[in-house]
């Protein structure tokens, strides 16, 4: 590596920071007369082509690291610098890749709010917070900018903040994500006090301190295991892992746009970078537990996604359980999986976020319905908005799994390293993420064909004229990201994802997958499976519904008139008869008390998650709450007491030599005498 | 015979008559009687004292520049005295306390 190049990797580097940083600064300059959103327009576009621009340019060079001083400690520097390398160019165009669609959308979007500069504001310090997250050189500032994204967040999440349950949402989704803070923060101390330097590449690198120790016959310190914990638990926290997901579903109270680019795409993920990044600090046996909690978590999500029907809860649900999937590949051994999933998710999940977002808009402007978000109350919009319609469909594709989406590389990649990894739970992981990904199919086609598919249930009111041009750029913009949703993007064929650029980004091997029959088995048994049951939810929710049921059965039933009493007659009504009440109780009864039985499985899972797991936090919360008050009690009485009597005690004292000057000669005098009879009497004595 | 030790009981006696005359007395006048005391009780001992002297007479003399020193200050003392009861129209110690902070 040049120092030429290495100069203009820098200036293209602080070119990019100045770009994100800016619009922040202004919009937080100039306060409410900055209306306009061009600036953070043209930054975002700037920044989505300068990361492009230098990932593409960087690929293949090896890694970098540009660094200067920022303080010392007890000659222990603590560097400011950014790590360039496939991992932290690639997380960083995917950022402000999806970021520029999401800026785009959000002109439409945020139209008539009152506080878009406000919004601007945050929106570009998230981009800025998430770009230093993903560059920085060492942990402390990827800890600094960890928080920073936790605070746009919550300032995001509580735009609305005049609804108290935006800002109850902002509220809980801040308070878990301090849990998973403090994780982070024990992390770095248990690091630290191993290794004494908190530099990313001399901890983590291939000849580092980590695998000089592992390497060493010594038994590895403890400290790494809590660190290890630690920064488990901070990757829950921020990527919404069973069971601190819960503030996840609660933050759709944001702005849609905001959702699809923080709550879905991007920030989300940085728990997942995060265990990525840190890899090689995992032993075996702890990466079974990162395995149980990633795969408890996406089957969760998936069953929770089952009994909603706000339309942005069901997708936050289905966030819960793809980031599942995720955490998983990480507890397989391959975090390779786990990236190129990160990458395939934030595409389609994106676009099914904006898709929503524009939804919710027509719903609300174009129709009476009470809540513009309840999936029961829309209905039949494939004609109304056609292009939401059809990037709806490639994304739900995606999600799915099907074939030729990347949704479809990604997922396959995970299930088959769950099946190739020797996981001593043997094959009870993968099964339940083939499962949990059947459930997705069937609560995505709920969505799909609840919204675009049927009658509409509300009439569609006249449009004010101009009104349709915001929802315009917002059906447009998302479509951009289509070629994110095909597996195009990431790999030649159709089916190699070990082929995919994103598997040569992390330099760990991934575990080798056998050809074995599962490689096989396992995609055509999920494809089977999902098509299946998009076909089984098409025919309950659309045909079913709109009354359409003209079965074979019922229509002979009708065909063969009452004439005359003959036995063969009677025979064939009777067995049309029976077929057709089989027929209705039985096959519906199936799909009925089967999908019933599912969403009130679905409900008591969501009773448990409210009365449980509120009940341990709200015991947590009464523990903490006694444990205050005594730690206040003994602030008050003890601390206050030794500080107020201390302050007593010198009073007293001020008090009783002040009284001793009160003017009066004789006073005095006799004050001498004494003092000077005192020293005779003593030296008289000493002598 | 009159030994030393009786001069200097009596200049003792003195001495703290006028030591209580200073610190109790409530007229400023009083006080300064008591402080002519004091000074009397130290000429008593300088005369006492100027038995051992080495050059003849010594102690005498000072005891005869100390009573001339003490009727001067009590000329200056008592002209204070006659100020401070034309300022404050009082001259009981205890009632001026102008030293004290306000």
């Amino acid at each position: 590596m040049t120092t030429l190049m290495q100069q203009n990797i820098l200036v293209v580097l602080l070119l990019l920071f100045g770009s994100s940083l800016v619009p922040s600064v202004y919009y937080f300059l100039m306060g409410r007369k900055a209306k306009s959103g061009t600036l953070a327009l043209t930054a975002s576009s700037l920044n989505a082509a300068l990361s492009v621009l230098l990932l593409i340019s960087f690929w293949g060079a090896p890694e970098l690291t540009i660094q200067g001083t920022w303080f010392t400690i007890a000659n222990r520097p603590f560097n400011i610098g950014f790590l360039i390398n496939k991992l932290s160019l690639s997380m960083l165009s995917l950022v402000h890749v999806i970021a520029l669609p999401v800026f785009i959308y959000s002109v439409g979007y945020m139209a008539k709010d009152g506080r878009i500069h406000r919004y601007w504001l945050y929106l570009s310090f998230f981009c800025f917070s998430m770009m230093g997250l993903v560059l920085s050189s060492n942990l402390l500032m990827t800890y600094i900018f960890w928080e920073f994204v936790g605070i746009t967040s919550f300032l995001l999440i509580g735009f609305w903040y005049k609804k108290s349950a935006a800002a109850k949402a902002s509220k809980k989704a801040f308070l878990i994500n301090r849990i998973g803070d403090v994780g982070l923060l024990v992390g770095l101390a248990s690091l630290y006090s191993v290794f004494g330097t908190l530099e990313i590449q001399e901890i983590f690198g291939s000849s580092g301190l980590l695998s000089d120790l592992q390497q060493s016959t010594e038994g590895l310190p403890t400290a790494l295991t809590w660190a290890s914990f630690g920064f488990l638990i901070a990757a829950m926290a921020k990527s919404a892992q069973f069971p601190l997901h819960v503030w996840l579903p609660d933050a759709m109270q944001g702005p849609t746009a905001v959702s699809s680019l923080i709550h879905a795409a991007t920030m989300v993920a940085a728990g997942v970078f995060l265990l990525c990044l840190t890899f090689p600090l995992y032993s075996i046996g702890f990466l079974e537990i990162v395995a149980l909690v990633g795969t408890a978590t996406a089957f969760i999500g998936a069953y929770s996604a089952l009994q909603e029907n706000n339309i942005k809860k069901i997708l936050a649900y289905s966030t819960v359980s793809q980031l599942g999937y995720m955490v998983a590949a990480v507890g397989f051994g391959a975090p390779s999986a786990a990236l190129l999933h990160l990458f395939t998710h934030a595409f389609f999940k994106c676009m099914l976020f904006l898709g929503a977002g524009a939804t919710i808009k027509y719903m609300n402007e174009h129709t009476q319905a009470k809540d513009p978000q309840d999936i029961r109350e829309m209905g039949g919009l494939k004609n109304k908005i056609p292009l939401v319609f059809v990037l709806m469909v490639v994304a739900s594709f995606a999600l799915i799994g099907l074939p030729l989406t990347s949704g479809y590389l990604s997922k396959e990649a995970i299930i088959l390293s769950g099946l190739a990894s020797g996981n001593s739970l043997g094959l009870l992981l993968p099964s339940l993420l083939i499962i949990t990904s059947l459930i997705t199919a069937y609560y995505v086609a709920r969505l799909f064909f609840m919204t675009f598919f049927g009658t509409s249930r509300h009439e569609s009111l006249t449009v004010p004229a101009g009104g349709n041009s915001s929802l315009r750029i917002m059906s447009l913009t998302p479509c951009t990201l289509i070629l994110g949703c095909l597996f195009i993007l990431f790999s030649k064929s159709p089916g190699g994802f070990e082929n995919s650029w994103v598997y040569t980004i992390l330099p760990y091997q991934s575990a080798d997958l056998k050809a074995g029959l599962s490689q096989v088995l396992v995609p055509i048994l999920m494809v089977a499976g999902s098509l299946l049951i998009l076909l089984a939810t098409y025919y309950y929710i659309v045909v079913n519904r709109a009354g359409k049921v003209n079965t074979i059965a019922a229509s002979t039933f009708n065909k063969v008139k009452p004439s005359g009493p003959s036995l063969w007659k009677t025979l064939v009504r009777n067995t049309c008869q029976a077929a057709s009440w089989l027929e209705a109780h039985l096959i519906d009864g199936i799909l009925v008390y089967g999908a019933t039985g599912l969403f009130k499985t679905a409900k008591g899972v969501k009773w448990i998650e409210t009365h449980l797991i509120d009940g341990i936090t709200r015991l947590i919360a009464s523990f903490t709450l006694i444990a205050s008050k005594t730690a206040n009690w003994a602030d008050i009485h003890i601390v206050d007491g030794i500080v107020n009597g201390t302050g007593r005690i010198a009073k007293q004292t001020g008090n009783t030599f002040r009284s001793q000057q009160n003017g009066k000669l004789q006073h005095y005098l006799s004050l001498v005498l004494f003092f000077l009879l005192f020293g005779l009497i003593y030296f008289i004595l000493k002598r | 015979m009159i030994a030393t030790t009786h001069f200097l009981v009596v200049s003792a006696f003195l001495f703290c008559i006028g030591m209580y005359a200073v610190l109790a007395k409530k007229n400023a006048i009083m006080v300064l009687i008591g402080i002519e005391l004091m000074v009397n009780a130290a000429v008593i001992n300088l005369v006492a004292f100027s038995k051992f002297d080495k050059i003849n007479m010594e102690g005498q003399i000072t005891a005869l520049f100390a009573i001339v020193i003490a009727a001067s200050t009590v000329a200056i003392t008592l002209s204070l005295i006659l100020r401070v009861y034309r300022y404050h129209k009082n001259i009981d110690p205890n009632k001026i306390t102008e030293l004290k902070e306000k």
